[in-house]
């Protein structure tokens, strides 16, 4: 039972936060559940303590299906609980310790995605998965509306990552209800139904409903269109949430429950994977010309989670390794861009890339972190990212050269607008950011320093996440 | 038998109430008391403990699912007596004429829920049918009211009309009215017997607002007052529902022709229905005739239990009234409250009444199909019933990309409550009593999102066995 309490703690005091009219600013309460969750979730993944890793309980029946409350945080769901859980207590940590400027309906609507996430990653029914899915959809929305950049663009962005996202899902409803009734596995839970989608041979209709729903999520090439304006629009934390977090929820998906349940075609995944390539090279192109900051770092987030995306899909384990890898890391290294992006558009109104430069003479501190999250970003070694890309590099070569080309294009497109975006904005003569040279409080070096540290310690020694796997 | 005395009872109670209570809220409790009087004779009724028990010349029957459908309703009427308890007196003066006339409409219910037999539900369409004519013009003064009651009576007698035809045709092909002997047809008279049933279920379409006889709802719900238009759409609805799948699944099909046909058939109205309601609801600037053709698109989604004749689709129906049942009326409700029915109606209403603008985005969610609302499980369970049939992969896929286009227009009213600028800003004032009843409304419909069994549950309560 202990294992409900990763959804309900945060789902309940974002309820209560959502609806008290209290003016006193609580958001100290998200710090304190997420990073009790933290310490939780690492005391059960890696001590041998007698804490279930699995919980099932009967939920509802319709006609003769039966559908379970079924959890589960074992391999990539452990981990990803585990970095849902981190990433939201250091977010909470800098935006409620330093700046008090969210009221405390975000504080609750971000807990209440906060549940959903943990809900999606645990979830082993495929009903009670779609609910979490479609879950953390409403508190997003709201997030990025009533927050968030100018109005008519935010309602615009806004209902587009909306009408994708639903659009996306319903065709996964379907999906879930072909199924569920008319394949008639014992139950919705994902051991019997894989059992009924292995044997069922027409099955690539179903897969795409799958897929698609999968896709727009991630964002993978041709239907990530929604993105850029909506982590444009969003404030920093919902940006954090959407590229961090969210993201990782389609590849999970991909992982638990479409590659599970469907054998693949190789010669369809092939045309798939070349599409995917294509969007990662079109992302990195756009973000090394682009001169908003938010969006290049929208597009590098794009191009990474396809390259996670070709590296599954060779089905290889050192492919897959590789990902899974990725997916743990990429959320702290982009955690640390944001929220250096976040300190530098607060202090020195940092919007494009020409909009400011010269910051590292006065403020050393934060040009060292951003330094280093840059570099993590583009995989040097030490960093967490080499390890996953170095893996996913090698998987992809030997599934297919020219795949591997489109990959390695993208790696040194992501060095190239890396660099470019830090030696704009650190560098060179220094325009309208003051002489005075900066205090960096605690708290942010705190912040930064334990986002570093995870990035570097994975880097050092990864196996303490593939141990999990 | 039982529940057809106390609904009679009841709406002959409601004609002479007026001479004794006057206070809105005591005819509102009146109303509710008589709602649970008539649940409990349907529990007695399904218990087999009946007043004046008798069979009618087959006339009538005790149908334990059809009674459990009555009694949803009345569970749905007392929530929407209640809720609107200080609306009623909005289209005129006469309060108790009005519940008294819904009463009577209830009767109407009652006797589709007991009928064994072509005649009884023919006598019970109309009896339900005929008060919401006078309902719908129940504000004298407005052009529009008035405009809604000759349009809703004209088209309700030509369907009526359409509906007598038919059950003359399955008479001369089987020789009898009794729902259980319309099966055997003669051979001789198949294409009677069938053209029959087409113009019965013709006219049923009419009743329950679907495609290609949906023409009349918009015009009538948004003429309409406001409190009737949430009857209209919400209970009587689903008893017409129930009248439509009580004759439906007497249908025998003999042959895999017949069968596909009958499939092709409903497949059509469907699509027809889902096609049009949102197309036609994107355009709307009045959320009320959003709403409108919203009820023709939900509708549409209920007749997906038609498709198959299981137990399940018989459930997934009443789960779906429920559910639509609860969010409408609030919907409705909160009509009544903004300064018009316009998109623009609803602008600034979370800095104007944040519980309004709760409730009210939890209804739309639901209405939309979101996880964690009643709505989302109630599309699951029609889609799933009628998925018996794997044929219907592709209808399920393009009624799911449809209920995309209905999310669209129902995001807008929750982008004028949240996003824009509150332009209109005026205090609302809800009562205490309303506000406790929005709020249970609300976490009902979680409730029955999260644990769907709470309603069979609540409906095995009242069995014996």
């Amino acid at each position: 039972m202990l294992l409900s309490l990763q959804i309900l703690l945060p789902l309940i005091a974002g309820l209560i936060l959502t609806t008290i009219k209290n003016e006193k600013k609580l958001g100290y309460i998200g710090t304190l559940i997420s990073g009790y969750l933290s310490i939780f979730t690492l005391f059960i993944l890696f001590t041998n303590a007698p804490v279930d890793k699995v919980l099932t309980q009967p939920w509802f029946k319709f006609g003769e299906m039966q559908t379970y409350i079924s959890l589960s945080i074992e391999g990539l769901s452990g981990a990803m609980v585990l970095m849902t859980n981190m990433v939201y207590a250091l977010l909470f940590l800098y935006f409620s310790n330093i700046k008090k400027e969210y009221s405390n309906k975000f504080h609750g609507l971000l807990l209440l995605a906060y549940a959903g996430l943990n809900g999606v990653f645990m979830a082993q029914d495929l009903v009670l998965f779609y609910f979490f899915w479609e879950i953390v959809l409403i508190p997003m929305y709201f997030l990025i509306g009533i927050w968030g950049a100018k109005r008519a663009e935010r309602i615009k962005a806004n209902n587009t990552f909306f009408i994708f996202t639903v659009f996306g899902s319903f065709l996964m409803l379907a999906g879930i209800i072909f199924i569920g009734f008319s394949l008639k596995p014992e139950s919705f839970m994902l051991k019997d139904v894989m059992k009924v989608t292995s044997s069922y041979n027409n099955m690539s209709t179903l897969a795409i409903l799958f897929l698609i729903a999968f896709a727009i999520k991630i964002p993978l090439f041709p239907l990530h269109s929604w993105q850029p304006p909506v982590y444009k629009a969003s404030v920093t934390p919902v940006t954090i949430v959407l590229s961090a977090l969210m993201a990782k929820m389609g590849l999970f998906a991909v992982v638990n429950w479409l590659m599970t349940l469907f054998p693949i075609d190789h010669e369809a995944s092939k045309f798939l994977l070349t599409l995917v390539g294509f969007g990662l090279v079109y992302a990195s192109l756009i973000a090394l010309t682009t001169n908003n900051v938010k969006k290049i770092i929208a597009f590098s987030s794009i191009a990474h989670l396809a390259l996670i995306f070709m590296a599954l899909f060779t089905q290889s384990e050192i492919g897959t390794n590789g990902a899974y890898f990725q997916m743990f890391s990429h959320g702290f290294v982009v955690l640390g861009l944001w929220l250096c992006y976040d300190y530098m558009h607060k202090k020195y109104n940092l919007t494009t890339i020409k909009s400011i430069s010269g910051i590292a003479k006065i403020d050393p501190i934060i040009a060292v972190f951003f330094t280093f999250f840059g570099m993590a970003n583009l995989a040097l070694p030490l960093t967490s990212s080499f390890i996953g890309e170095f893996l996913m590099i090698n998987a992809l070569f030997s599934y297919n050269t020219t795949l591997c080309i489109m990959a390695c294009i993208g790696v040194v497109l992501a060095a190239a607008y890396t660099l470019r975006l830090i030696t704009a904005i650190l560098f060179g003569e220094r325009e309208n950011v003051g002489k005075k040279r900066a205090k960096f409080s605690r708290t942010l070096f705190i912040v930064f320093g334990l986002i570093s540290i995870v990035i570097l310690l994975l880097g050092i020694y990864p196996s303490v996440i593939f141990n999990l796997f | 038998m039982n529940i057809l005395l106390t609904s009679a009872l009841s709406g002959i109670v409601f004609m002479f109430s007026g001479f004794v209570l006057k206070n809105k809220k005591h005819q509102s409790l009146l109303a509710s008391l008589l709602f649970v009087l008539m649940i409990v004779s349907a529990v007695f009724q399904i218990n087999g403990h009946e007043l004046l028990a008798g069979k009618y010349a087959n006339m009538i029957t005790t149908d334990t699912y059809r009674v459990f459908f009555f009694i949803v309703l009345c569970l749905i009427g007392i929530y929407y007596v209640l809720v609107n308890q200080n609306e009623f007196s909005r289209p005129g003066k006469m309060v108790s004429d009005y519940y008294a006339l819904i009463f009577i409409s209830f009767v109407g219910i009652a006797t589709i829920a007991v009928f064994n037999n072509l005649i009884t539900m023919f006598i019970g369409i109309e009896i339900l049918s005929i008060p919401l004519y006078a309902l719908a013009g129940a504000a004298k003064n407005k052009m529009k009211s008035t405009e809604a009651a000759v349009k809703y009576f004209l088209m309700g007698s030509f369907s009526t009309g359409i509906m007598l035809m038919g059950i003359a045709l399955i008479y001369g092909a089987t020789g009898s009215f009794l729902l259980t002997d319309i099966t055997n047809y003669s051979f001789d008279f198949k294409s009677i017997y069938y053209l029959g049933w087409v113009l019965l279920i013709v006219s049923f379409c009419f009743k329950v607002s679907v495609a290609p006889m949906h023409y009349w709802a918009p015009d009538v719900y948004d003429g309409t007052p406001t409190v009737f238009s949430s009857y209209m759409v919400t209970i009587v609805k689903g008893g017409a529902f129930l009248a439509f799948i009580s004759v439906l699944f007497t249908l025998n099909l003999t042959s895999e022709t017949e069968a596909n046909n009958f499939r092709y058939l409903l497949t059509f109205i469907i699509l027809m229905t889902l096609l049009i309601g949102n197309f036609s609801a994107l355009k709307q600037r009045r959320v009320k005739r959003m709403l409108a053709y919203s009820s023709i698109v939900q509708a549409g989604f209920m007749m997906f239990a038609l498709l198959a004749a299981t137990q399940e689709s018989m459930r997934a129906l009443i789960f779906y009234t429920v559910s639509y049942g609860l969010s409408s009326i609030v919907l409705f409700y909160v009509m009544t409250q903004t300064i018009n029915v316009k998109y623009y109606g609803f602008n600034g209403l979370s800095k104007n009444s944040p519980l309004l603008a709760a409730v009210t985005s939890i209804a739309l969610f639901s209405l939309a199909g979101i996880p964690f609302t009643s709505g989302f499980l109630g599309k699951f369970f029609v889609l799933s019933s009628a998925m018996e049939d794997p044929r219907n992969l592709t209808l399920v896929i393009l009624a799911l990309i449809m209920a995309v286009i209905s999310v669209y227009y129902y995001i807008k009213v929750i982008i004028e409550m949240y996003f824009k600028n509150p332009k209109n800003r005026r205090k609302i004032k809800v009562s205490a009593s309303v506000r406790f009843l929005l709020i249970l409304g609300s976490i009902l419909n979680i409730g029955l999102g999260v644990y769907p069994d709470l309603l069979w549950k609540l409906l095995d309560c009242f069995t014996q066995n």
